[in-house]
């Protein structure tokens, strides 16, 4: 049941690995994320944690998982290679899985490159007589990325499946991840909240949940709460269950 | 002997919006078959070769594989199978090695010894050995069309569907293609589609031709040819006469239908091609004796040096056009022969 999972996601992670295209994302989303971390929390501010770097990755995602996402299925679309794929002796699911997989995993050898962060930021930039740097939370926000990346990959991996064209499911994909970033963003929540003293409050406490941000700051602020995995495992399901949808209304 | 029935097909339709693709077919492929599919562009092959592969459900009808319905049991079904899609698509970035080892894993071959031992074979059969470590995006049309037959037989399956295996191939190409199904024959049911007649006549035991989605022939090569091999035309060779003098000649006789007559200025002949019966159908046998006489009769009135007198049958092609109710070749062969005549004038 699960060997074809493997294979499918072995395959998928080797196409990211072996082609340029997935290291000039990398190296964008990483010269990008650390440098502006660097600049900002350093500089700017001067806040040795890592708060900010991570109240920035829902942005970042916004750009850097569509583009990952992209081209799992449209590839295949463009290629041809979905019939190849489709007449294996798989069950759809496990292709749509796999992928996801492969998805997840390059996402998190990519944030693991971002692990030098931390490290430099408790080695070497300690203040004098300070505490070192409390690993718990960063450790809750690096899962808290792992779940955000979740949502918008599953997002992007359905949107991917409705195209041949990457281009296309670039945009879908990260204008769906706007939608689901927007609503749970709090300046926009409170924007609600002032539309009416009567239901805005309400409406906002509802719609905000929702959001991706919502259960993003929560897990980042080092709580992990089983609402917000029940949340993101949610999204992600129903996504790629469309996903699997999709692929299958084409037989 | 009857060998047991590897492909049972029973009313298969296939629509798309307004377009039924696949018709209503019914047939069987037997183990040890080379069938060849024929049919123009759009008859429904690979719509009918997708359904079998499960990559499409059926909108009528059942098929089974190998026992396996495709309904019930499509992972059992493509389990059985080897599938070549039209064009052979291929993942580019990786290297043949890669490509085949991923394919044989997804195929079930999970023993490391088993899966190197079927690579091995693949690769040799299909001549892939040069260009084992090549990323498959480097190699030409042809040697891409060999992975895709090396994919389709890695896991030694009991029948091959290969959906236009020839196309897009240059001549030396397709002869070492054709081979390859050949050898891989000799041991498989192969079930191919085409639209090149030779291809049928090269390699296949048996045709089968749709049109429209309906089949409308289903025979060995040699018996879907004798179905319609009975001369449609008498091909006559004279030499050193004007050929305007001929044409005016044989106008006047109303034993054929219509005659055309080309001067071979290097040769110094003169061709003249004899179209017997009613157009569209095959013409009786006294018709077609009839013609000769009196073509025979004109040549001796004349005193024109007569130097060949036959009867062309239908090549597979004809058949094929016959079969698919398009109309007979020899009224494109009218055509090009009316515009010739203005030609050789010129020359002479």
């Amino acid at each position: 049941m699960i060997a074809p999972v493997f294979h499918i996601l072995r395959r998928e992670l080797a196409a990211y690995l072996n082609t340029p295209i997935g290291y000039v994302f990398v190296v964008f989303f990483l010269l990008l994320s650390c440098s502006f971390y660097v600049f900002l929390a350093l500089f700017v501010e001067g806040v040795s944690d890592m708060r900010g770097f991570f109240s920035w990755i829902p942005i970042f995602f916004l750009i850097f998982v569509p583009a990952i996402s992209m081209r799992l299925w449209s590839e295949d679309r463009k290629l041809g290679t979905l019939e190849l794929l489709l007449t294996f002796p798989l069950r759809t699911w496990q292709a749509v899985l796999g992928k996801f997989l492969a998805g997840l995993l390059f996402l998190a050898l990519t944030m693991l490159l971002t692990l030098h962060l931390p490290i430099v930021l408790d080695t070497y930039l300690r203040p004098e007589n300070q505490p070192g740097l409390d690993w718990g939370p960063v450790i809750g926000s690096y899962l808290g990325t792992l779940v955000l990346g979740m949502v918008y990959l599953s997002v992007g991996a359905f949107a991917s499946s409705l195209t041949g064209d990457q281009i296309v499911a670039f945009v879908i994909g990260a204008t769906l991840n706007g939608v689901f970033f927007l609503i749970g963003f709090p300046p926009f929540v409170s924007w609600i909240r002032d539309f009416s003293s009567e239901w805005g409050p309400r409406l906002a406490e509802f719609v905000q949940r929702f959001g991706v941000s919502y259960h993003y700051d929560s897990i980042a602020r080092g709580v992990v709460d089983t609402r917000d995995i029940v949340y993101a495992l949610t999204v992600t399901g129903f996504f790629l269950f469309l996903n699997h949808l999709v692929i299958e209304r084409r037989r | 002997m009857a060998a047991e029935v590897l492909v049972d097909v029973q009313g298969l339709a296939k629509t798309y919006g307004p377009l039924r693709a696949v018709d209503g077919l019914t047939f069987q492929v037997r183990r040890g078959e080379i069938v060849g599919l024929l049919g123009a562009n759009g008859a429904g092959k690979s719509t009918l070769m997708k359904v079998l592969t499960c990559y499409l459900t059926p909108d009528e009808g059942t098929a089974t594989v190998a026992g396996c319905s495709i309904e019930s049991d499509p992972v059992g079904v493509r389990r059985r199978l080897g599938y070549l899609p039209e064009n052979a698509p291929l993942y580019t970035e990786m290297r043949v090695r890669e490509f085949l080892d991923f394919v044989a894993r997804m195929r079930g071959l999970n023993a490391r010894a088993r899966r190197m031992e079927r690579i091995e074979w693949a690769v040799e059969h299909c001549g892939l050995k040069p260009k084992y470590m090549a990323p498959i995006g480097t190699l030409s049309r042809g040697y891409r069309q060999r992975v895709g037959i090396a994919q389709a037989v890695v896991h030694d399956p009991d029948l091959l569907i290969l959906d236009e295996p020839t196309s897009g191939l240059d001549p030396i190409q397709i002869v070492e293609i054709r081979r390859l199904i050949a050898i891989i024959g000799q041991t498989k049911t192969v079930f191919f589609s085409t639209h090149i007649m030779q291809e049928v006549e090269a390699v296949c035991s048996r045709a089968i031709v749709i049109n429209k989605g309906r089949l409308v022939a289903d025979g060995s090569p040699t018996d879907l040819k004798a179905q319609t091999a009975r001369p449609g035309r008498l091909v006559a060779r004279l030499r050193g006469v004007d050929a305007s003098n001929v044409r005016k000649a044989l106008e006047g006789i109303s034993a054929w239908r219509k005659s055309s007559v080309r001067a071979v200025p290097d040769q110094g002949l003169v061709e003249c091609v004899l179209h017997v019966g009613a157009g569209g159908q095959q013409p009786e046998a006294r018709e077609v004796n009839a013609a000769g006489e009196a073509f025979f009769a004109a040549a001796r009135e004349h005193g024109w040096p007569l130097l060949d007198l036959h009867g062309e049958g239908m090549s597979l092609e004809d058949a094929f056009l016959a079969a698919t109710g398009h109309a007979p070749r020899d009224d494109d062969a009218q055509d090009a022969s009316a515009a010739e005549p203005a030609q050789t004038k010129a020359q002479g």
